[in-house]
């Protein structure tokens, strides 16, 4: 075809497009075919063989595009599909931090008012104490004011006649008794 | 009571006895033993055995010459000479037990600040008798800590009714 419009766009002397030896255009054609024909045979496998190759590469990066492609498509489903789930989680992990929060104010608060009661029990309690240990001693020291007097006051008195009224009701009581 | 002891008690009594006067020796002896307990000095002295018998017996002698019937005396001296001069008071206390034990008595310690008249003696051993339903033998012990009143002990049983004891009562309901 090429050699057909080589022809006819030659001009030649002799005003046809063709050269006036067709001997030319023969051997021409002939050798064209020639050499089409042994780069055929030679370097057309090598260009089939570089042209596979090609091809199976793209291919292959069609292929691994294609399960990249799909890899993020699943992800991005399983994502999308997990989404609700980790607002769940979330939902639920504040929960539970609020609880905690919650249950941890209420604990230090019950154990504060508990340590609070008890320091208060035991301030009374001390207190209590310190309240009567000061009436015993208040109450002993009376007594023995009193009882001291109480001794002088008899030593003073204790006469001769008062000695034997004291013997007389002795005796009367161990009189009465029996 | 223990052997020894009861022994010395009724070699007192036999021979209290066979002087003819018992009541009177024991109280003699009841006397000079609570003298004695009363004063550590002599107490110590009648009861050393380091000094020879001769000695503590004369210490007995000069103690008591005109002032006890001489059975009592002699008692007194048989008892530190024989090396029981420690054991004086709880002999004579035995000698009183045994004594009164012979008569069918009990013997009752009545400690007063003053001495008891014949009356209220006379008074208060029938009483004491009546509560126990024996006849009372009376050991007088003047007490100045008794204040006022009486305490009477016989055998484990107090009988108190002492001026002390109502203050310390009175002290206590305080």
């Amino acid at each position: 075809m090429l050699l057909t419009f080589l022809a006819s766009e030659a001009h030649h002397e002799n005003g046809y497009h063709l050269p006036g030896d067709l001997n030319e255009v023969y051997i021409g054609t002939v050798a064209f075919i020639i050499v089409t024909a042994l780069l055929v045979k030679l370097a057309g496998p090598a260009i089939a063989k570089g042209f596979t190759a090609r091809s199976r590469a793209i291919e292959a990066e069609l292929a691994e595009a294609k399960a990249t492609r799909e890899s993020a498509e699943g992800q991005l489903t399983e994502s999308s599909a997990d989404l609700p789930n980790v607002d769940d989680e979330a939902e639920r992990i504040l929960a539970e931090a609020t609880e905690t929060a919650a249950r941890l104010k209420s604990d230090m608060i019950a154990q504060a008012n508990t340590d609070a009661e008890e320091l208060r029990s035991r301030g009374n309690a001390e207190v209590e104490n310190y309240r009567r240990q000061a009436v015993a001693d208040l109450t002993n020291e009376i007594s023995d004011l009193t009882r001291g007097a109480t001794e002088a006051l008899v030593d003073e008195t204790l006469d001769q006649s008062v000695q034997a009224d004291l013997i007389d009701g002795y005796i009367n009581q161990l009189e009465q008794a029996v | 009571m223990s052997d020894h002891i009861d022994g010395y008690a009724r070699a007192l009594l036999a021979v209290a006895d066979a002087e003819g006067d018992v009541a009177t020796t024991r109280s003699q002896l009841a006397a000079v033993a609570r003298a004695v307990e009363a004063n550590d000095e002599l107490a110590a002295s009648l009861a050393n055995n380091l000094l020879p018998a001769d000695v503590r017996s004369q210490i007995v002698d000069d103690l008591l010459a005109n002032k006890t019937k001489p059975v009592t005396r002699a008692l007194m001296g048989m008892i530190v000479s024989s090396g029981r001069g420690r054991d004086l008071s709880d002999i004579v206390a035995a000698f009183g037990r045994v004594s009164a034990a012979g008569r069918g008595q009990k013997v009752a310690v009545v400690r007063s600040a003053v001495p008891l008249s014949a009356a209220q003696t006379s008074r208060l051993s029938k009483a004491l008798g009546a509560k126990i339903g024996q006849e009372v033998q009376l050991d007088f012990v003047i007490d100045p800590d008794v204040m006022g009143g009486v305490v009477t002990t016989i055998d484990d049983t107090v009988i108190d009714g002492s001026l002390r004891t109502r203050l310390a009562r009175m002290r206590e309901a305080l």
